[in-house]
């Protein structure tokens, strides 16, 4: 097992900074995702983990030791590619023993191994087929088990879920989830959907435009995200958001826009009194946050979704939107006006200018 | 009714301009095959009958002047050459290839541009340097030697063909090689190459017809005593009387291994892996 | 790295690069059948240019190249595109079968396409021609002493058309058929569509291929090696067959050497005007793994 220590990484194509200055602890056997947009350097971290780019700046350690310059062959870790990359001209058996056969494993060992993993992923009896007649989830077991049979330090997996259908993806997540648990392996794991990084990962690392926007707990970042990108870019349906003043009025922080106006808890407020440089602020709120039929905030009814679990109601207030998740049997017209509360303790609210959280 | 009239016009025109054109070589060719099985021919042109007699070389030697040699042995000296020249192209095209496709180095764009220019330099412009140097290092007069320098002649080519297979095989797989513990050696070796197999078929093809067609190298750099097919026609074409049937026969017969090396190649190579998933 | 670049760039080093220095300095040798070295200056040179000494062939010898070149070049492009033009606007299968027809010179071997020309055209009753004239009670022509430099001319240009027609073809098959449709509908003639659709769009073609066969017809002599060999007294014979009949025939190396320089001084000064004219696309790509 392994601890892996970016520091300060960097790694520029030309004069594009596909990741800038990245500083990351991953512990011992922890389950890791490298979550964001396409573009926002996430798989170049993961490759130059693996020891395909050489950092720009900055160091990549295993353990303790620097491996900038180390090729991927003696990093001892496996990986599973979006593609897979399974050889398509071997069988699956040679495709998973081919990692023994390059690091020169008498070939008396292979079959065990070989059948060891093939065991834990369910694929024993596919082993004499070959890579163009396999589903893509068959694809996928074998990938993953070409990279386990050499008992890496290190799993990397480049957005393992999204060659996958619906179904499968949601039954895989948890299995990947369960493997990485028995087997103990540090793994980090690229993918640009939120859903997978929630359900699967100890930690998640979200990016964006090649620099670290936060990384912690599937809860930090939903609960206390730090930034107006990871407020978005989280949940779904994602997070409302309004422009809102900041006034103070005997002794107390009010919320001020147009069309209505609430106080701040005391502990939101004395946290922002610390950190905000400007009145102008941007308040969040997720769609679950917010209730329908109680309290002053006046709305009226723009669109009813129903999901079956709960109904979706896009609200309006003056001319901003606003997403609001209600009861399952919620019903209500379009263009009919309604009530709304906040949730006092779930409100998020940003700076405008540097768009970081004023409740860190 | 004009405009039709006139399309059928213009359809007419371009089926009598082609067929015009064509006319002469289309008789050259028939006339090559008649000629080549022909027996006693009538007016010169059209064959009285037809038999095997101007086939007659595969069986009895060949003589012209005061010279003589079988066409087996002819037939073998082309297969030689033509052989060392492809295998040649193929290993030197196959690893340079892959170097050009997958890995950065400095000199790279310089080295793919240039292949372009030599491309363009006709190497018999350069005959008589070769041939000193040829006679320098002691290979004139030699068919590996003179092979050899015919297969720099397909070199630039067949590099840009050989990276062009290459740069077909996705990123991933070559990713994934090298976290299974190749060394890029290995990674050529043992993954590529199975992948490259229609290129390498490809390239070997290539390099098989243009040695085995050639005729300027072969002429000036080996000594009149080794025959390959191409010289031992031209010798044939150059002698005082000159038997048109036997030498369509002998052409015909020189024309056939190409052909059965590439039905034989196709077969045997041109299965094509499908890679599973997004390329990448 | 090395071991994989290696090979290929010794190859080239040994035959391309010391060739071309090796032509340049035997050039100023007198290298004859000993091949030994003896610098001489500027005298083959000399003797080329007409400057003190003159080769008598020397003016022979320019005059069959520039009519040569000036002569298979248009009949190429030309030839090329009304072939394939004609050939892409009839019937497929028909189409295909002309295509093919004019293939032919590129896949049969040098000798076999001389040897076609040569009995063609041989001046006796043997030849394929006159036997054909012999048979409507036409007499003999003799060919090759009255016409041999159109003929070496259309050899050689029925090889051009062949690649020039393929790749004139594929172009064609890539415009979108709407462009043509377009254009019937506007009424326009099958010429009209010919002049303003199909050779604007296979501009680039044309180009590439008027400067390949330039570079190919000035260097070219193999085929007028075997279909004339030059003659009938130097009527065919163009300046790299006149190099390498000095060289290999006269054995006289360093003079057939400085014949050669000047090839190779115009194909390289040719090479860097295409490249001025033509611009450097770059079309390669970039590594993606950096060890």
């Amino acid at each position: 097992m392994m601890r892996i220590s970016l520091h300060n990484l960097s790694k520029y194509f030309g004069d594009v900074k596909a990741v800038d200055e990245l500083t990351l602890q991953i512990q011992e056997g922890e389950f890791v995702a490298l979550l964001g947009p396409s573009g926002c350097g996430k798989t170049t971290t993961l490759l130059t983990i693996a020891g395909f780019y050489r950092p720009t700046k900055g160091e990549v350690r295993f353990s303790d030791r620097v491996v900038n310059d180390l090729p991927p062959r003696e990093r001892n870790i496996g990986m599973v590619f979006q593609s897979y990359a399974l050889y398509p001209h071997m069988r699956v058996f040679d495709n998973i023993t081919f990692p023994l056969k390059i690091k020169k494993v008498p070939k008396k060992h292979w079959g065990t191994k070989a059948t060891e993993v093939a065991k834990l992923l369910e694929i024993a009896d596919l082993m004499d087929r070959v890579p163009g007649q396999l589903s893509g989830g068959q694809q996928q077991r074998v990938a993953l088990a070409r990279s386990l049979v050499k008992e890496p330090d290190l799993l990397l997996l480049d957005e393992p879920l999204s060659n996958l259908d619906a179904k499968l993806r949601i039954t895989m997540r948890a299995e990947l989830k369960r493997l990485q648990k028995d087997l103990g392996i540090t793994t980090i794991f690229v993918t640009h959907d939120q859903v997978e990084a929630m359900t699967m990962a100890d930690r998640i690392a979200l990016l964006e435009g090649g620099r670290l926007q936060q990384v912690g707990s599937p809860e930090e970042l939903y609960d206390l995200p730090a930034t107006l990108f990871v407020a978005g870019f989280i949940g779904t349906p994602p997070m409302n958001f309004v422009e809102v003043s900041l006034e103070e009025v005997e002794g107390r922080l009010f919320v001020i826009t147009e069309h209505f106006r609430f106080p701040l808890l005391n502990g939101i407020a004395q946290k922002v009194h610390r950190m905000a440089t400007s009145r102008e602020v941007v308040l969040g709120i997720r769609p679950e946050d917010i209730k329908i039929g109680q309290g002053k905030i006046e709305a009226e009814v723009y669109v009813v979704e129903p999901l079956g679990r709960d109904t979706l109601v896009t609200l309006r207030i003056g001319a901003v939107g606003f997403k609001v998740l209600a009861p399952p049997r919620f019903r209500v017209a379009i263009g009919e006006r309604v009530q709304l509360a906040f949730s006092m303790e779930r409100i998020q609210l940003f700076d405008k200018t540097t768009e970081r959280s004023l409740l860190l | 009714m004009w405009a039709r009239a006139r399309q059928w016009w213009n359809k007419v025109a371009s089926y009598l301009v082609l067929g015009a054109v064509a006319a002469p070589f289309l008789t050259m060719y028939v006339s090559f095959f008649l000629r080549a099985f022909g027996k006693r021919m009538y007016l010169g042109v059209v064959p009285k009958e037809f038999g095997f007699a101007n086939f007659q070389f595969l069986w009895r030697p060949i003589a012209w002047g005061l010279e003589q040699t079988t066409v087996w042995t002819a037939l073998g000296n082309t297969v030689f050459f033509a052989v060392t020249s492809a295998l040649a192209v193929t290993i030197i095209c196959m690893l340079a290839g892959y170097a050009l496709s997958r890995i950065e180095f400095r000199g790279k764009n310089f080295f793919l541009v240039l292949q372009l220019f030599l491309h363009a330099v006709p190497g018999q412009i350069l005959l008589i340097a070769i041939f000193f140097l040829l006679f320098y290092i002691k290979l004139l007069h030699k068919i590996p030697g003179v092979a050899l320098a015919r297969a720099s002649l397909e070199i630039p080519l067949g590099i840009w063909m050989a990276k062009g297979f290459f740069d077909g095989i996705p990123w991933d797989v070559e990713r994934s090689a090298m976290i299974d513990g190749c060394t890029r050696f290995q990674v050529w070796y043992r993954v590529f190459l199975p992948l490259v197999k229609p290129g390498i078929a490809a390239v070997f093809i290539w390099g098989f017809l243009f040695a085995w067609h050639d005729f300027i190298y072969v002429y000036t750099l080996l000594p009149g005593t080794i025959k390959l097919m191409s010289t031992l026609i031209q010798s044939l074409l150059a002698t005082e009387v000159i038997d048109y049937g036997y030498l369509a026969a002998l052409s015909l017969i020189y024309m056939i291994p190409p052909l059965l090396l590439f039905v034989f190649l196709q077969r045997a190579l041109l299965r094509v892996p499908v890679f599973g998933g997004k390329g990448v | 790295m090395a071991s994989f670049m290696g090979p290929s760039l010794s190859l080239i080093l040994l035959f391309y690069f010391v060739p071309v220095v090796l032509t340049l300095l035997i050039a100023f040798t007198d290298m004859g059948r000993t091949l030994q070295w003896h610098f001489i200056g500027l005298y083959n040179f000399a003797r080329l240019f007409g400057v003190g000494i003159r080769d008598p062939f020397i003016l022979k010898i320019i005059t069959n190249t520039l009519i040569y070149v000036a002569g298979a070049l248009p009949v190429t492009i030309l030839g090329g595109l009304l072939l394939s033009i004609l050939s892409m606007r009839m019937h497929r299968g028909a189409g295909l079968f002309f295509r093919t027809v004019f293939f032919i010179p590129r896949v049969i071997p040098p000798v076999v396409w001389g040897f076609l020309w040569a009995w063609s055209f041989e001046g006796t009753r043997y030849g394929l021609f006159n036997a054909i004239r012999g048979a409507w009670g036409l007499p003999v022509v003799y060919w090759l002493i009255r016409y041999p430099m159109l003929i070496v001319i259309l050899a050689n240009a029925f090889l051009g058309i062949s690649l020039a027609m393929l790749v004139f073809s594929s172009a064609i098959a890539s415009i979108p058929r709407d462009f043509t449709r377009a254009a019937e509908v506007d009424g326009a003639s099958e010429w009209q569509i010919a002049r303003y659709v199909i050779v604007p769009a296979l501009k680039w073609p044309i180009l590439t291929m008027t400067a390949w066969h330039l570079m190919s017809f000035i260097n070219s002599y193999v085929y007028i090696m075997l279909i004339t060999g030059g003659g009938p007294y130097y009527a065919t014979e163009v300046w790299g067959l006149y190099g390498y009949h000095v060289a290999f025939s006269q054995y006289r190396y360093g003079y057939g050497s400085s014949v050669m320089t000047v090839l190779v001084v115009v194909n390289m000064l040719l090479l860097v005007a295409l490249v001025k004219a033509f611009g450097m696309r770059r079309m390669l790509g970039r590594g993606k793994i950096e060890v």
